[in-house]
């Protein structure tokens, strides 16, 4: 009897003072410091989830590993690759099963400073909500995050990476929540902000004739030529204002006749139906094709649609009209938007592909 | 005899202190309007012409907000506040905290953004902040955007589908509001002040309709004068 008492109380003492299975691994976060925002200024970062190389390095695996999906076929990085600015090049994104979704992906530089809703329709609040969502997104990578975390627990690396990156101790710890931190993470240093615009906007080099006539077309600076209205939706430093409009390209004459409703989707409102998120023109060269559906292959399709104004649609911005670009602006509208191209995000090792 | 003047001393000083409270907190509502009605974005009005248009956007910056009391002194309410009436017909509230409470004549603040902060951009601030949106930035201008009223007009075709829009800014359409309120602000309460901004007069100009076109030209500041001093002159005070 006394034998059976003293190991119960053994057992309770051993279970009850058991460390967690991570503890070995060293807990010391390194703060990152992001480069290349000069010109861009500051983006706020979560007080909860402040830039770590570990929490980054954690995020950065995440993004590029295709155990996010049900079967293992696609990744983040499927549909956001990094050589075409993190979107996929097609009209519409197409996920695990075939299934074709309704949106084109959105480009992920510097969503750092994508305040004001994520997503074309603005239905995340902030990178950490969004990073939530494509796991269990039934047409795209269609798995839930209860199987993903214990995929977690059992792989070789993560339960010490993300010891390494939020300091849990025990692998049962390992939280859906962490897992888009470190998504988030890995999300806010992809930053861009050394194009030709920024280098000339610093004193190096000069716009040829081309990109200066778009550029004076952008920001309606030339009173003797057509405004382009541009810059009201595409303001620099970020070239989004991240706001939402409606530019008149789906064929709507009334509310019902919207293909996709976009932010109404979100608020409900009648004034809000078939407006999208202004996308940022940032590196617009790499992400074609355009638009919330692809519907446009070229940016000199674009920039032609936005020369004749498009759809009188019930909720059509005001600024949206019959412009009546000549040829030189149109030419010049085109050239001036590559030169806010600028790959050197690609130079940062925390951005690249880690199992390459 | 020494407790008994403690008591009676402290009583008295509990006693004054409760009576006299010194500030209050305070909510200033600003409320759209079109006429004597609230204003209702994509509702369709009509110009003094008979000329229909919708509204779907009036915001402003007002700077250096401040009452003057009825002795002649001020109290300093903000530096700065962006008043954006986006689809909220109950209205626009301002709070402030540990206002004097005294008898207010006006509140006075300027449409726009005063100099030494209109010269720094977007960028110079965190995403937080209202200066940050680039959408309230003109790189043409070298200025911020201090209102924006925006809507869609019939261009004579019998449907509204034509935009327009008056965006102002530049220092020299900083504007001053000087509103009458007559009102006061109890101490240890929260005390309302509701601020009317009446928009139909912003579309009617010495009798006639005004004229609705793309307004954001820099080298055409006489007319952004004309719409910013209507806007100045849109303001008035009510009871609740």
């Amino acid at each position: 009897m006394k034998k059976g008492l003293y190991f119960i109380v053994i057992l309770f003492v051993a279970f009850s003072c058991r460390e967690g299975d991570l503890v070995d691994t060293e807990y010391n976060p390194t703060p990152y410091i992001v480069e290349g925002t000069e010109y861009l200024g500051p983006f706020p970062v979560p007080p909860d989830n402040q830039l770590t190389h570990e929490g980054i390095k954690l995020g950065q695996h995440l993004f590029y590993d295709p155990i996010l999906s049900a079967n293992n076929s696609m990744s983040c990085a499927s549909c956001h690759l990094p050589e075409k600015a993190f979107t996929d090049g097609n009209a519409v994104s197409v996920g695990i099963d075939g299934i074709a979704g309704i949106r084109s992906a959105m480009s992920l530089v510097n969503a750092a400073y994508f305040t004001k809703g994520l997503f074309w329709d603005g239905r995340s609040d902030n990178l950490e909500e969004q990073a939530l969502l494509p796991v269990e997104d039934e047409i795209e990578l269609h798995h839930n995050w209860g199987d993903v975390i214990e995929e977690f627990k059992e792989h070789p690396t993560y339960p010490q990476m993300f010891r390494e990156a939020f300091g849990i101790e025990d692998k049962e710890e390992i939280r859906k929540e962490l897992a888009a931190k470190a998504l988030a993470q890995f999300q806010r240093i992809i930053i861009s902000g050394n194009s030709k615009f920024d280098r000339v906007n610093n004193g190096i080099g000069a716009f040829n004739e081309e990109q200066f006539v778009g550029l004076e077309t952008f920001f309606d600076v030339n009173p003797l030529i057509a405004d382009g209205e541009c810059g009201h939706c595409h303001n620099d430093p970020l070239f989004t204002t991240n706001q939402y409009f409606d530019n008149g390209i789906q064929d709507a004459k009334t509310l019902t006749e919207y293909t996709d409703i976009g932010l109404a989707n979100v608020t409900n409102r009648n004034l809000d139906y078939g407006k999208m998120r202004a996308p940022t023109l940032r590196n617009i060269e790499l992400t074609a094709p355009y638009m919330h559906d692809g519907r446009f292959q070229t940016l000199e399709e674009v920039v032609e649609h936005y020369s004749k104004g498009g759809h009188a649609t019930p909720n059509r911005d005001p600024l949206i009209r019959e412009l009546g670009f000549s040829e030189e602006q149109k030419t010049g509208l085109v050239a001036f938007m590559k030169a806010l191209t600028d790959t050197s995000y690609l130079d940062n090792p925390y951005v690249r592909n880690p199992f390459k | 005899m020494s407790k008994l003047l403690f008591i009676l001393l402290t009583s008295v000083l509990f006693f004054s202190s409760c009576n006299n409270a010194k500030t209050g907190d305070l909510n200033i509502v600003f409320q759209a309007n079109y006429g004597d009605e609230v204003l209702e974005f994509g509702k369709t009005y009509n110009q003094l012409d008979g000329t229909a248009f919708t509204i779907l956007r009036s915001d402003f910056f007002m700077s250096d907000v401040r009452m003057i009391k009825d002795d002649g002194t001020e109290e300093f309410l903000s530096d700065l506040e962006q008043i954006d009436f986006d689809s909220s017909t109950g209205g626009i509230k301002v709070s402030f905290e540990d206002v004097d409470a005294a008898n207010y004549e006006s509140i006075q603040f300027s449409i726009g953004l005063l100099p030494d902060v209109n010269a720094t951009q977007p960028s110079d601030y965190d995403a937080a902040s209202s200066l940050a949106n680039a959408g309230y930035y003109w790189s043409a201008w070298d200025s911020y955007i201090f209102t924006k009223t925006e809507g869609r007009v019939d261009d004579g075709t019998g449907s509204i589908t034509t935009g327009w829009i008056f965006h102002t800014g530049k220092d020299e359409l900083l504007t001053d509001v000087i509103i009458n309120v007559d009102r006061s602000v109890k101490g240890d309460e929260l005390n309302e002040f509701r601020i009317v901004m009446d928009h139909k007069g912003l579309f009617e100009e010495n009798g006639e309709a005004v004229e609705l076109g793309i307004n954001h030209d820099p080298s055409n500041i006489g007319k952004l004068a004309s719409f910013i001093d209507r806007i100045a002159d849109s303001f008035t005070a009510v009871s609740k």
